[in-house]
């Protein structure tokens, strides 16, 4: 589909260029807000044909599940770049959300961005972040600190807002979740839906009816929240919320079925206790009404979000709710979460037991994989098996092999301080040269000082 | 952030040198002479008094130690100038005629990402040991404190083998408290992953964690003791960057745990975030914090001229603006200096012409505006359009972090950029 440039993005783009164009001594970093994929392209094609002396390097952040951009920027720069470079990052709009069961759910990125905000000015040189308008907007809200400090954002968004299809925006992920199965056309269906309820209903509302407009309202919710427009989904819950107050219609399931979509909404808009509160909520009346699935389903939630907080206690007695056939049927999940409770609390025996299954259940070179890999060997590690501890660090970086460049340098220097400590010198040299080469090529790293720093002990030592 | 102002010629005459200058993460630090302005004159003394009556200190002098420990509250808007403001504190109050001032600057000493409740005390503890390190400060509950975190075998191996940290030689006179100041080296790389040492100290602190306080009384008792022969007259911490932790743990570190805060036997002062003092008053230990904002400038005909010289010291005033141009975007500063620079970067990118136009700082200004207006909900317009933003509700504290709304000394006014009648 091929659209016009309108006169506002002609200015934009006018302005970018100059911001770009002279820079002479100091980098900086630039916000691009887009509203597809093909104006993306467009601007991106324009601005390195126009800017042809700087050399454009693309980071696609798009099939990564980040954490800290910072880092992923830093690992994935093969080499240190030349003066006129402009790095351009594409794809974080693809972490804003993370799949909990069916549900998509706020990831913490904004909370790392905001944290990280004093890194973005070491790189030596300018950083380009293209991405969507709800990533933007949730910058805004959730990074507040972080946008203070920006100076530079440009938008190229049309007259109307559109959202990126759910097939751009989950292409090329490694989880393999499958399409969104909301999109703007389930909206306007129903939201054709509300309108017609109301015209025929007007003011003469019966129980029944009020029923069908307020799980028309959560249903509504669900879909707004799954297209990211949460401020939106968050009117149709509370409107929902009103309903059911003001009319006491008995109608348990619609009550719970109301919190707990409330209570992920509200999590996936970063309204922790405000969604704690709900999902606890509708945990109880999931009990009252004997729904075992939805039970151990919201209290993996409620687990994960205590794990998030740290906090081990809440994490356990959340699991404990969670009986074995649930806990079988959410697999990954029960044991990842097990496993983390166990390492927290240093309980090394139980943990490898967790890990060991979830080894059966995660994707062979994933992300996830890597993490159990290594969570085995520091289990194994600290019991002091050490050939087991071995065997996993050596899984782990066959993993890292398939990942990136940065997870190999890291999996070679955890092999390579384990070889020092095990006295194992030539082994544990041989790994931290591998690791200080590849670190060498993600620029600035604590990593790379560690590597080094032990190599040159080593050396001492093999040298006497 | 990189010092980039050795690179520039004050104030700067070029376009593109100065859209550098004007961006917000272009520092100036107080002893860059050429472009620094100092803001004391316009922003008005008062906080500061204030804070240095409650710090018992006249004159330039401690005049006596304060009768109980005063837990000083530090807020303001982001981009205030609140690190600032605490690091020319410190400065001024780390005299031998006032106090032993131990600032912790939470960016530098521990990734606050990941910052728990716990660490407060892990730091309060070992930045003491490290500031009292050069002035043989013998301390046997320090050792004790030092000995008890770092006696664990999991801990010690993993210092070792990861850290070639050796610790926890019980046989060592003074181990622990050496011990601490490794592990304060450390801290970062530490507490900034699930390690072993992070998570046994953070269990450690949240066993007994008043027992904790009590003993680490002990140790500012008898480190008093020592400031008040050589050092200064008495301890005071300064905490930057609390402002910036999660608030969940700010929460539970001033709030649901205020009672530990009170029980501390050490002068403080914590900054925090604007919208977060309205949390402590409802709860019993409202009256034990002392509290006050860095507030905005306000504009009037004494300060116009003050946060013009903000921007050209940096920038040629003759060269960039034509007639009332920098007045207006100082007004529509509303008295905040990174909100101007933004201002006045935004005009110096969008101008088409030599100098920036009055039109073309309207639309800069509007543009600034619309963004701000496209985060507000109709609730926050609500509020806005009814002018009931004097109160401590949720919506109003969040205009008020940001930005929305700004706070002046006891006054609250909607922020210029987004005050028009198209707007509201």
């Amino acid at each position: 589909m091929t659209r016009s440039w309108t006169e506002a993005q002609e200015d934009q783009f006018r302005q970018l260029s100059k911001v770009l164009n002279e820079r002479r001594k100091k980098p900086t970093v630039v916000f691009i807000e887009f509203d597809n994929p093909d104006t993306r392209s467009r601007v991106y094609s324009r601005l390195e044909r126009d800017l042809a002396w700087h050399s454009h390097h693309i980071i696609d952040l798009g099939s990564e599940m980040v954490v800290s951009p910072v880092k992923s920027i830093s690992e994935r720069l093969k080499q240190p770049l030349p003066d006129n470079s402009l790095v351009h990052v594409f794809g974080l709009e693809n972490s804003m959300f993370t799949l909990l069961y069916d549900k998509f759910t706020n990831h913490e990125l904004t909370g790392q961005i905001n944290f990280e905000r004093g890194k973005y000015w070491k790189f030596p040189f300018s950083i380009l972040i293209w991405t969507d308008q709800h990533t933007i907007k949730q910058i805004k809200l959730h990074a507040v600190d972080f946008w203070s400090w920006i100076t530079y954002f440009f938008s190229f968004t049309g007259s109307e807002p559109t959202y990126l299809p759910a097939a751009d925006l989950f292409q090329n992920r490694d989880f393999g979740w499958g399409a969104n199965p909301y999109t703007m056309q389930r909206v306007r269906s129903l939201e054709a839906f509300a309108a017609q309820l109301e015209e025929d209903h007007h003011d003469q509302w019966t129980d029944r009816s009020l029923l069908t407009k307020v799980n028309t309202l959560i249903l509504l919710g669900e879909a707004y929240a799954s297209i990211d427009m949460g401020d939106a989904a968050v009117r149709k819950l509370e409107e929902a919320g009103r309903i059911l107050d003001r009319n006491s219609l008995h109608a348990p399931i619609t009550r719970f079925s109301y919190h707990a979509t409330y209570g992920r909404i509200l999590r996936s808009i970063g309204e922790r206790e405000r969604a704690t509160a709900f999902l606890e909520v509708a945990a109880t009346e999931a009990q009252e009404l004997n729904i075992r699935e939805e039970v151990a389903k919201i209290n993996l939630e409620l687990a994960r979000q205590a794990m998030q907080n740290g906090d081990v206690e809440k994490a356990t007695s959340f699991m404990t709710v969670v009986g074995p056939e649930d806990k079988q049927k959410f697999s990954e999940e029960s044991h990842y979460l097990d496993a983390w409770i166990s390492v927290a609390r240093g309980r090394y025996s139980e943990a490898i037991e967790h890990l060991r299954k979830m080894l059966d259940v995660v994707g062979d070179n994933s992300v996830t994989r890597l993490w159990v890999l290594n969570s085995l060997a520091i289990s194994y590690t600290a019991l002091e098996r050490f050939r087991d501890a071995e065997d996993f660090m050596i899984q782990a970086l066959d993993v890292a092999e398939q990942l990136s460049d940065g997870d190999v340098a890291r999996q070679h220097l955890t092999l390579g301080l384990y070889f020092e400590e095990r006295k194992d010198l030539n082994k544990a040299r041989t790994h931290l040269e591998k690791a200080r080469s590849g670190l060498m090529n993600q620029g600035d790293s604590e990593d790379l000082t560690s590597a080094t720093e032990a190599i040159e002990r080593l050396d001492k030592e093999l040298g006497q | 952030m990189i010092d980039y102002n050795e690179d520039f010629q004050f104030p700067v005459q070029d376009e593109f040198d100065a859209m550098e200058v004007t961006e917000l993460e272009f520092e100036i630090s107080p002893d860059e002479n050429r472009a620094y302005v100092n803001l004391d004159v316009i922003r008005g003394t008062a906080y500061r008094e204030k804070l240095l009556k409650i710090f018992h200190i006249r004159n330039d002098q401690l005049a006596k130690p304060t009768r109980t420990y005063k837990k000083f509250l530090f807020s303001g808007h982001p981009g205030c100038g609140k690190t600032l403001e605490l690091r020319r504190l410190h400065d001024y109050i780390d005299h031998e005629d006032r106090y032993t001032s131990i600032l912790i600057e939470l960016e530098q000493d521990l990734e606050i990402g990941t910052f728990k409740a716990e660490d407060f005390y892990i730091l309060l503890i070992s930045a003491l040991a490290g500031r009292m390190a050069d002035h043989q400060f013998v301390s046997e509950e320090l050792n004790k404190i030092g000995r008890d975190w770092l006696k664990d075998e999991e801990i010690i191996k993993e210092l070792k083998q990861n850290y070639k940290m050796e610790v926890g030689a019980e046989t060592q006179a003074g181990a622990g408290f050496f011990g601490l100041l490794k592990l304060k080296s450390k801290l970062k790389t530490l507490f900034s992953y699930d390690s072993i040492t992070s998570r046994k100290l953070r269990e450690k602190v949240r066993d007994n964690p008043m027992d904790l306080i009590r003993r680490f009384n002990l140790v500012l008792s008898e480190a008093r003791r020592v400031v008040g022969d050589e050092l200064g007259r008495d301890l005071l911490f300064i905490m930057d960057g609390s402002e910036k932790i999660i608030y969940d743990v700010y929460q539970k570190l001033f709030v649901r745990d205020a009672h530990l805060l009170r029980a501390l036997e050490a002068n403080a002062i914590f900054s925090i975030p604007i919208h977060a003092y309205f949390d402590i008053t409802n709860t019993p230990h409202t009256h034990f914090f002392d509290y006050d904002t860095l507030p905005m400038i306000a504009i009037n005909d004494r300060s116009r001229g003050k946060l013009g010289e903000i921007i050209t010291k940096r920038i040629d005033g003759e060269t960039f603006f034509t007639d009332g141009v920098l007045d207006y975007c100082v007004n529509m500063s509303g008295g905040c200096p990174r909100q101007l620079l933004r201002i006045v970067n935004r005009c110096l990118v969008a101008k088409t012409s030599e100098q920036i136009t009055m039109n073309q700082a309207e639309l800069a200004c509007r543009d600034l505006g619309q963004q701000m207006r496209d985060l507000l909900r109709s609730e926050h317009l609500d509020i806005l359009r009814n002018g009931r933003f004097d109160t401590a509700d949720p919506m109003v504290l969040d205009m008020l972090y940001q930005l929305v709304i700004l706070k002046y000394n006891g006054k609250r006014k909607i922020n210029p950029l987004i005050d028009r009648p198209e707007f509201l």
